[in-house]
């Protein structure tokens, strides 16, 4: 059941994604009275957190002056200052020295003193500065406890932060990347949420009032920041009726617009290379001519059906949205990705198999032939909307040739039972996990194709999830094990005359997309905004240089090495002006 | 010692960010710096941040500034440059 909720918009869009709820005031705190001789030590104690604290302000600091400018990180400024303030660290000193009390305690004291000055205030504007104390506080706390706040650890990277209110310390704990959106209790035009929305061109509503009390993390939202309103689990048919009011795709900006005006386009310096299109809902793709790609590279079926019971899809239903599909890019071909649905993404298997992210249970294709019957209803609907054979399939989550033969058993069997609409439709497999990586011969007999899934293959190959509490780096995925494993697939399906599309964020993200040029990959299907960045590189990179490059990349072993190697040779690679936009594309961090 | 009444002329009054600019400035200076408003008795200490917000000072409000030290003169003067300046503040609205 779609549940809508109304607040104001400060910053307009529509965002869709999965609820975070952020904490707001203060951990529960006990008071120890401390015997006189350990009261220094206390005092150390206390110290060292304050130390930490204002380290990790500086890192935030730094990390939005080059986000949002120098205007923003002196906020941050204030922040370091309040927090060596002589009424707040000064006066949570004399507070364990004179009272002898744990240091926790006389935080809580300190911070609900300035609290209740600050409540006496008549300017609105300054009360809401009291936000900022408590935030400094209780990421005093946290460290005081020896709790680690870095570590961008969520099981999701749509994320949309719903919380009394969003302040900017809490930037620190997410990838910017991954926050789709903002919807809190409070706020005003100028309070912290709204400004940063509008500086980071993220939809955000406030005002809501309670939403913090009716919506869970992992709940599935969207935001229309324009209209002010939140939809809480809804409905495809709401997702798609509220998507459809998007804006259109805005023209790509910056040194990118260039390539995509000129016509007729410039030859590619990657000749062979195909461009494909990432996609989850068939509105997504309305302008799906003027983005002269290939096709659609993966059609991610189960975001249409998100919030309905994975039993009670028809056929039918799957057979309409896998036909609005493949009629809007006729004669393209489009790659629909079967069911990935976890325990993660399912509240309803979440009862069943309770699995947090990565869930590396009953998920994909394993859930698929788990269920049985609704797999079948996905397959005949896909069959069905094949008509004009430009469709075809890959399935997920694929460990081992026994799922592949038993999917493929199902499909045939399906298919035999359809009679003359049954006609056959090539398949291929996700190559996601990494014991996959070293079976491609074999896996090559069974499929037509495959699909590369970069995202969940860093992980797994690293063992660092993505809401793990250890971050393997912004150079994870140009780690030599993977790209090992990835020159043995690019090797034995090129034998076999297998198609590989690169599907993942590697080949959305410019440096590792020449990682991937670089082993021999000539496929990569992205999402509609990462296309012009992709594209431009196509046409940009030079081969020689390449072939130099992915040598020189070939002989390091350590993330250090590749990081500086990156570093220090992206500006022979690519035009000076172009060079700029490579390095804000880089991962933060 | 040296004082003086300036006017905080500022649209946004000594928000955050001019709090933060005047505490940078004054911090770099040994003589202590107090702040007084007209209708309180209480002076605060001009490198306190949290002490200059709850000063509550918007537009329009005259603080009385009063410096004493071995670089009073400096101080001042760099205090009022600031005031003069708006806080560096970009007439963005709040």
């Amino acid at each position: 059941m779609t549940r809508v909720l109304q607040g104001n918009g400060v910053s307009g869009g529509i965002a869709v994604g999965h609820a975070v709820k952020v904490d707001k005031g203060l951990p529960p705190v006990f008071k120890f009275r401390l015997r006189p001789e350990y009261v220094e030590r206390e005092l150390a104690r206390l110290d060292e957190a304050l130390q930490k604290t204002a380290g990790q302000l500086r890192q935030i600091q730094k990390l939005l002056e080059t986000q949002l400018g120098r205007e923003h990180s002196l906020m941050i400024e204030a922040h370091v200052m309040i927090l060596q303030d002589a009424h707040f660290a000064g006066a949570i000193r004399d507070i364990v020295r004179g009272e002898r009390v744990n240091s926790e305690w006389a935080i809580k004291v300190t911070t609900e003193r300035i609290q209740e000055a600050y409540a006496k205030l008549e300017d609105a504007y300054l009360r809401e500065k009291i936000q900022d104390v408590e935030d400094i506080s209780r990421r005093l706390l946290k460290n005081i406890a020896g709790r680690e706040q870095n570590g961008n650890h969520t099981a999701y990277d749509d994320i949309i932060l719903v919380g009394d209110e969003i302040a900017f310390s809490m930037f620190s704990d997410w990838d910017l990347k991954h926050l789709k959106g903002f919807a809190v209790d409070l706020g005003s035009w100028t309070s912290h949420t709204s400004i940063i929305a509008r500086s980071l061109k993220i939809p955000a509503v406030i005002q809501l009032n309670d939403i913090t009390a009716r919506v869970h993390t992992g709940d599935f939202l969207v935001v229309d920041g324009t209209a002010g309103t939140v939809y809480v689990n809804p409905d495809a048919a709401t997702v798609e009726r509220v998507r459809a009011r998007r804006e259109p795709e805005v023209e790509a900006s910056g040194p990118y617009c260039l390539l995509e005006s000129r016509e007729p386009a410039p030859p590619q310096a990657v000749p062979d290379a195909q461009l494909y299109v990432n996609s989850e809902i068939p509105t997504e793709l309305d302008g799906y001519r003027r983005l002269a790609v290939r096709g659609v590279g993966l059609f991610r079926s189960e975001y249409l059906f998100l919030g309905r019971s994975i039993e009670g899809i028809t056929a039918g239903e799957h057979e309409a949205a896998y036909r609005a599909l493949a009629e809007k890019i006729y004669p393209d071909m489009a790659t629909i990705r079967t069911f990935d649905l976890g325990s993660d993404k399912m509240p309803e298997l979440h009862q069943r198999y309770p699995e947090a992210n990565p869930a590396l249970g009953m998920r994909g294709i394993r859930l698929s032939l788990h269920l049985g019957g609704a797999f079948r209803r996905q397959l005949e609907g896909i069959l069905r909307a094949n008509g004009r054979g430009n469709l075809r399939v890959t399935f997920p989550f694929i460990s081992s040739v026994d799922e592949v033969r038993e999917a493929r058993r199902i499909l045939e069997d399906v298919r035999g039972s359809l009679g003359d609409a049954g006609r056959p439709l090539p398949v291929g497999v996700m190559l996601e996990i990494p014991s996959t990586l070293f079976i491609v011969d074999a896996l090559a007999d069974l499929v037509d194709f495959f699909t590369l899934g970069t995202n969940d293959l860093v992980q797994y190959t690293l063992a660092s999830s993505r809401d793990g509490f250890y971050n393997p780096g912004p150079f994870a995925s140009a780690h030599p094990a993977l790209r090992k494993g990835l020159e043995i697939v690019c090797r034995e399906a090129a034998a076999r005359g297998r198609e590989v599309v690169c599907c993942g964020e590697m080949a959305a993200h410019p440096y590792f997309l020449l990682i991937l040029l670089g082993i021999g990959f000539r496929s990569f299907s992205v999402n509609v905004p990462s296309l012009a960045m992709v594209r431009y590189i196509l046409h940009q990179v030079d081969g020689e240089g390449l072939r130099r490059f992915y040598a020189e990349l070939s002989g390091l072993s350590a993330l250090a090495d590749i990081e500086d190697l990156f570093t220090r040779r992206l500006g022979e690679f690519f035009p000076d002006r172009f060079v700029q936009a490579l390095r804000q594309a880089t991962p933060n961090r | 010692m040296l004082t003086k009444t300036l006017t905080v002329n500022n649209l946004l009054g000594i928000h955050a960010r001019a709090a933060a600019r005047l505490v940078a400035l004054t911090s770099r200076f040994q003589s202590r710096v107090l702040l007084s408003r007209p209708d309180r008795r209480e002076a605060i200490d001009g490198k306190s941040i949290l002490g200059i917000l709850m000063l509550a000072a918007s537009r329009g409000t005259a603080l009385t500034v009063t410096v004493d030290g071995p670089d009073e003169t400096e101080a001042l003067a760099a205090v009022e440059q600031l005031f003069v300046q708006d806080f560096e503040e970009k007439g963005a609205p709040r």
